[in-house]
């Protein structure tokens, strides 16, 4: 009875939503399309605890622009580093964190644990 | 550039909110060649790879059909020993498609609920026929469908990866969405009130004759949530969020005081063991 309005959409509302690596891959499927070389880094291994699990996700390109996290914050930007040099020779590259848990956890930073991050170019 | 077709299979069957694994065999410091070796997998059983050993290709698509099996499984660097001798070290990352959950009523109770959701990520529909109620206002982030109970079937899509809450606060209402839901291929169907309630509802479905299979029936949690001796709407929106959190990655809820593992459950082929 006139009731049958169907679907209303999704507004914008400027929510930030908590899916980090779907963003990782939208800017890989951008890198790709415009042609701009990019590096992905991804935790490949943990031992005790992180902030981040096996999986996370960051991806960084030419421009160095960066987008998730695979750590609390720890990592970043030495993995951006990393990764600029992944871009420029094409060559993945294994890096093995240890970061000692009473230190850090001193620090406030919240990323302990022992975490490898793969890099590797993907666009 | 490299063409990278299983990398291609993995970011489209992503986008496509399949579950999906994709596995990269880990360059050594000795690696002659940079292109990378991959095998895509999704739920469907779709494969791409470009690992040129078969009986590697093999080893690897049955590690990553093993985890597209269960709802818990995690990315892991695996080792895979090679038929001519030594290991390859193969990194396997897993997609779980995100959670969508579906509001069945839009009272004042469910705001906190969808307000939560919204914010946990989660893909968010709110259910109700009343324009008044099911609004931007009540439900900002989220998708609203108007309609009446008798037009779910023509107008409300649940996929497996749909979390169904029924909280309509009208026994007729409560009926009709708990029918449809467990009729559909939801992963959970949790329904609001006591269980002298739901138990009503049943009865009451059975007299109409429809009835369920355990299978249909498994899938039910009455009451609804997490015991946490919620009271208030927003306590126990934090209650049946929990409970689907829990759920979507095949735990059980509870404490974590003095558990050796935070991430790890032992689940038994994906399903949480269950009282």
């Amino acid at each position: 009875m006139g009731l049958l309005r169907g679907r209303i959409t999704i507004k914008e509302t400027g929510v930030i939503l908590l899916k980090e690596n779907l963003k990782v891959y939208e800017a890989i499927a951008e890198a790709k399309e415009s042609g701009k070389r990019a590096a992905v880094a991804t935790v490949i291994k943990v031992i005790g605890s992180s902030y981040r699990r096996e999986g996370a996700k960051m991806f960084v390109d030419e421009t160095e622009r960066n987008i998730g996290l695979i750590s609390g914050g720890c990592l970043e930007s030495d993995v951006a580093e990393e990764a600029k040099a992944v871009i420029k020779s094409g060559k993945p590259f294994t890096k093995f964190y240890d970061l000692d848990e009473d230190y850090v956890w001193g620090l406030g930073l919240g990323c302990p644990g022992k975490v490898m991050v793969y890099i590797e170019r993907v666009s | 550039m490299h063409n990278d077709t299983a990398y291609d299979s993995w970011l489209e069957s992503i986008q496509r909110n399949e579950a999906c694994g994709l596995a990269t065999v880990l360059h050594g410091e000795d690696a002659q060649s940079f292109e990378p070796a991959r095998v895509f997998l999704n739920e469907d059983g779709a494969s791409v790879n470009t690992i040129e050993d078969p009986a590697l290709t093999e080893g690897i698509r049955s590690r990553i059909a093993e985890k597209l099996g269960n709802k818990n499984a995690k990315g892991e660097t695996v080792k895979i020993a090679l038929k001519e001798g030594g290991v390859a070290s193969v990194f396997i990352d897993i997609h779980h498609p995100p959670v969508h959950v579906m509001i069945f009523g839009a009272g004042h109770d469910a705001v906190p609920v969808a307000k939560y959701s919204v914010s946990l990520g989660f893909d968010t529909t709110v259910v109700d026929a009343r324009e008044a109620f099911n609004c931007e206002d009540n439900f900002p982030g989220t998708e609203r469908i108007i309609v009446q109970p008798d037009h779910y079937r023509k107008h409300v899509t649940i996929t497996k990866n749909t979390f169904v809450i029924v909280m309509n606060h009208h026994m007729e209402k409560d009926s009709k969405s708990l029918a449809f839901a467990l009729r559909s291929g939801a992963p959970y169907v949790g329904v609001l009130g006591p269980r002298s309630r739901r138990e009503k509802m049943m009865a009451q479905l059975h007299e109409e004759g429809v009835s369920f299979s355990v299978a249909e029936l498994s899938r039910m949690h009455n009451p609804i949530g997490l015991d946490i001796g919620a009271e208030s709407s927003e306590e126990i929106a934090i209650s049946i969020l929990s409970e689907i959190i829990a759920l979507s990655k095949g735990h059980r809820g509870g404490f974590l005081h003095d558990k050796h593992s935070i991430h790890k459950y032992p689940s038994q082929n994906g399903i949480p063991v269950r009282n």
